[in-house]
């Protein structure tokens, strides 16, 4: 063996370590409507470089070991080889709402990350109920359901005008929404209309009858619905012509009011700061409270994750004390069974409805979400035949172009992994299509240049 | 002739001594936005300048100020409340020369006492639940004590009833930060913009439920209301409550003439062309009847002097 064998070697062996050590880190925020079809596509992305436990690893917050409770956590990270980049890809998620996720990626609030370290001893199985250790940091991507322009986010860190990437090219599927009312609906309450969404978004709460136009139905319903970081929110206000910016009268469930199991016993309009003293104290606390507009007002925050409201929409809710979010001394309603309507993605309504939670058709519409494995599911697109020709032809319009935003520019491992994340039949259509989440921009046959705006076909 | 002028000077001397006292009242202006607040605010949607800017300014209390002033029984009644002056917010806000931006600066004023709650039946401070008090422009001087303006009409529903309240309370609100007043925010960071909209340059349904608006435009002119002169915009202010129950203002109080959900006239704001800001209420009975008495000695002074070149 010569000098210059060795030096090769050598340099072979340098060339290969520093190769072998490389680390990319992607870091997403956003929508939590799209977490699932987001998190299912990084999962199948990794599980094709090889075995979890092997080739990959990953821990969540959310309750359990299983996939079905990894899509559905807030904050997962991933350690692996992902498809296309040399070395260990990191992937970091922390879901807190389209609009705060644009807002974090803008520099101007820091979303909580778990650490890489909270992947503890690696092992084969997904392991969920991790909540730590945490830090918060700038990510460099968002998912959003709504455009930046439906945001308030016009300005980074520094307060210099910002425009997100790929301004103009950012949509890389189609988000699906349903209406939504909570467990022990009745079968008379089918539908809800763009109009009397409105109304009831505006007052708070309206007879039952409003819906079913049967004067007898005299129950109230509730509006109930997120804050006003989630695009979700700006979805369905965009979607009914009500304005995204524009306050609303949403009733969020109190933190006594859902102490029985599987049932809701008191509500509240949602108190400024997003919670209250005493009986006014809600079950999702201050982070309830809307503060992106600067509309922190009575009535106007909600459900900071979409989760929480799934999770409430699958109660029962026969005998309910109704606050004003001011006074605790004085319900409004005390011991009356009440309805609650909502709006939320497939893929949580998805998660609802199996729970006891019922669907309601959307300006005489609607789409069941369904799993890859029922068989009346077309195409393992997550809906029947007919519904999936409702969403791509237009005619259900409870849909709105998801976004995936990111900040400065790219490295070239993180342009690797948006392209292998959205390109077409790449992860991300991978996840739509196990998880109700959507359709694939190539299926659509309609289209809509904002939210909310009116649907042409192609 | 000698008597008559003396008798004329007493009559006026007494006029001017009964506006220095209880006809114009010198109010402490309000500090900063409370719940249930009058706010006034100012949008310049078609102007040149300051389009994306609005100015609020809260008022005081829509009960403890205004509707007092309409009291009979009240200390206040009747007076004529200086509210402020906000001529340096409008200056930063649409420029020195706001005054010249006739039928381009509008303003207007809303708040609301009682519960929001379309399911609330309680009474506060002796407003029903969803009680409001919104303005309608004056058309013109008219005469003090009597409104000018198209009237005021709420919904019937009791959850279009809260929608209106709780979209009042949330658009004061998202003006006021809780510390200056008057206040100046960028349109984008408040919601009177969308709750006071523009259609074909004029004010639309305000609130959802207000039609034609609560606002009005700057005259080209001004013009002359009881002692108020210079006056650039001139808004009269109505109460309107849903339900006229026992303990409500109007029957405690024994006054006529309120109809439910039917705006109630209360008085006038004005704005004078130095930002003066006053409210001037329906005068008591008495003040009216030295207003007669001071035009019947008019009267009889120019028949006097036609009798003597007769």
């Amino acid at each position: 063996m010569t000098i210059k064998h060795l030096l090769t070697g050598a340099l072979a062996l340098g060339i290969g370590s520093t190769a072998f050590a490389q680390t990319t880190e992607i870091t997403i925020t956003g929508a939590t409507a799209f977490r699932q079809a987001t998190m299912r596509g990084i999962y199948e992305a990794y599980l094709s470089e090889g075995a979890l436990g092997t080739s990959f690893n990953v821990a969540h917050n959310f309750t359990g070991n299983n996939l079905s409770q990894l899509i559905a956590s807030n904050r997962a990270v991933f350690s692996g080889k992902f498809p296309g980049i040399t070395g260990t890809t990191i992937i970091r998620t922390s879901f807190n709402g389209s609009t705060e996720g644009l807002n974090g990626i803008a520099g101007n609030n820091n979303p909580v990350f778990l650490q890489v370290s909270a992947l503890g001893t690696p092992g084969a199985n997904i392991l969920g109920g991790v909540s730590g250790p945490t830090e918060t940091l700038r990510p460099k991507f968002s998912f959003s359901d709504v455009f930046q322009s439906t945001s308030p986010i016009t300005t980074d860190l520094n307060g210099d005008p910002i425009t997100l990437q790929p301004a103009g090219a950012s949509a890389v599927g189609v988000v699906t929404f349903t209406m939504v009312a909570n467990e022990g609906a009745p079968a008379a309450f089918t539908n809800a209309t763009q109009q009397q969404c409105s109304a009831l978004w505006s007052s708070g709460f309206a007879p039952l009858s409003l819906f079913t136009g049967n004067p007898a139905d005299t129950t109230f319903v509730f509006a109930t619905g997120r804050n006003d970081g989630s695009g979700t929110r700006s979805a369905y206000l965009t979607e009914w012509q009500f304005g995204a910016a524009n306050l609303v009268n949403q009733y969020v469930a109190t933190a006594a009011g859902v102490t029985v199991s599987g049932q809701i016993t008191a509500i509240t309009l949602v108190p400024v700061g997003g919670t209250g003293a005493g009986a006014l104290a809600t079950s999702g606390g201050a982070s309830n409270a809307s503060t992106l507009w600067g509309n922190d007002v009575l009535g106007n925050g909600g459900y900071s994750s979409s989760s929480a409201l799934r999770d409430h929409m699958a109660r029962t809710t026969a005998s309910v004390t109704v606050y004003d979010g001011a006074d605790a001394g004085s319900p409004l309603l005390e011991g009356e069974a009440i309805l609650l309507l909502t709006w939320l993605s497939t893929a949580d309504a998805r998660n609802a409805v199996s729970a006891g939670a019922k669907l309601i058709n959307y300006n005489g519409y609607g789409v069941v979400p369904r799993a890859t494995t029922d068989p009346l599911d077309f195409n393992d697109t997550g809906f029947s035949e007919e519904d999936f020709n409702k969403i791509i032809s237009g005619a259900y319009s409870a849909w709105s172009y998801q976004h995936l935003y990111h900040w400065g520019t790219l490295s070239a491992n993180e342009t690797i992994w948006r392209n292998q994340m959205t390109a077409s039949g790449g992860w991300i259509e991978d996840g739509l299509q196990l998880t109700a989440n959507g359709v694939r921009s190539s299926d659509m046959l309609a289209e809509r240049s904002d939210d909310g705006f009116p649907i042409f076909a192609q | 002739m000698k008597l008559f002028k003396t008798r004329l000077r007493a009559l006026a001397i007494a006029l001017a001594a009964l506006t220095g006292s209880s006809v114009v009242a010198n109010a402490a202006p309000d500090t900063a936005y409370n719940t249930n607040d009058l706010m006034l605010f100012f949008q310049n949607p078609a102007g040149t300048v300051g389009t994306d800017q609005v100015v609020g300014f809260s008022l005081g209390s829509t009960w403890d100020v205004f509707r007092r002033a309409a009291t009979p029984s009240d200390s206040t009644f009747g007076d004529t409340i200086n509210l402020g002056n906000i001529n340096a917010a409008l200056t930063t806000a649409y420029g020195a020369d706001w005054t010249s931006f006739s039928s381009s600066i509008f303003a207007g004023a809303a708040g609301q006492n009682g519960n929001t709650s379309g399911l609330s039946s309680a009474t506060s401070n002796q407003d029903y639940a969803r009680t409001v008090y919104v303005t309608k422009p004056r058309t013109g001087a008219g005469s003090v004590g009597s409104s000018n303006s198209s009237s005021v009409t709420i919904p019937g529903a009791t959850t279009a009833q809260g929608s209106l309240a709780s979209n009042i309370s949330g658009s004061n609100a998202s003006i006021a930060d809780g510390v200056g007043n008057p206040q100046q925010q960028g349109i984008a960071n408040t919601v009177i913009d969308e709750n006071n909209p523009f259609f074909a340059g004029n004010p639309s349904t305000a609130y959802g439920q207000i039609s034609g608006g609560v606002m009005g435009a700057l005259n080209s002119t001004t013009y002359s209301l009881g002692s108020i002169s210079n006056i650039v915009l001139a808004l009269d202010l109505y109460r309107a409550t849903p339900v006229l129950d026992a303990s409500g203002w109007q029957n405690i109080n024994g006054i006529s003439g309120v109809v439910a959900r039917e705006g109630y006239y209360l008085g006038t704001i004005t704005l004078s062309s130095n930002g003066e800001v006053n409210f001037v209420a329906v005068p008591e009975p008495s003040t009216y009847g030295l207003l007669a008495l001071a035009g019947a000695v008019v009267f009889l002074s120019v028949r006097r002097r036609k009798a003597q070149q007769a």
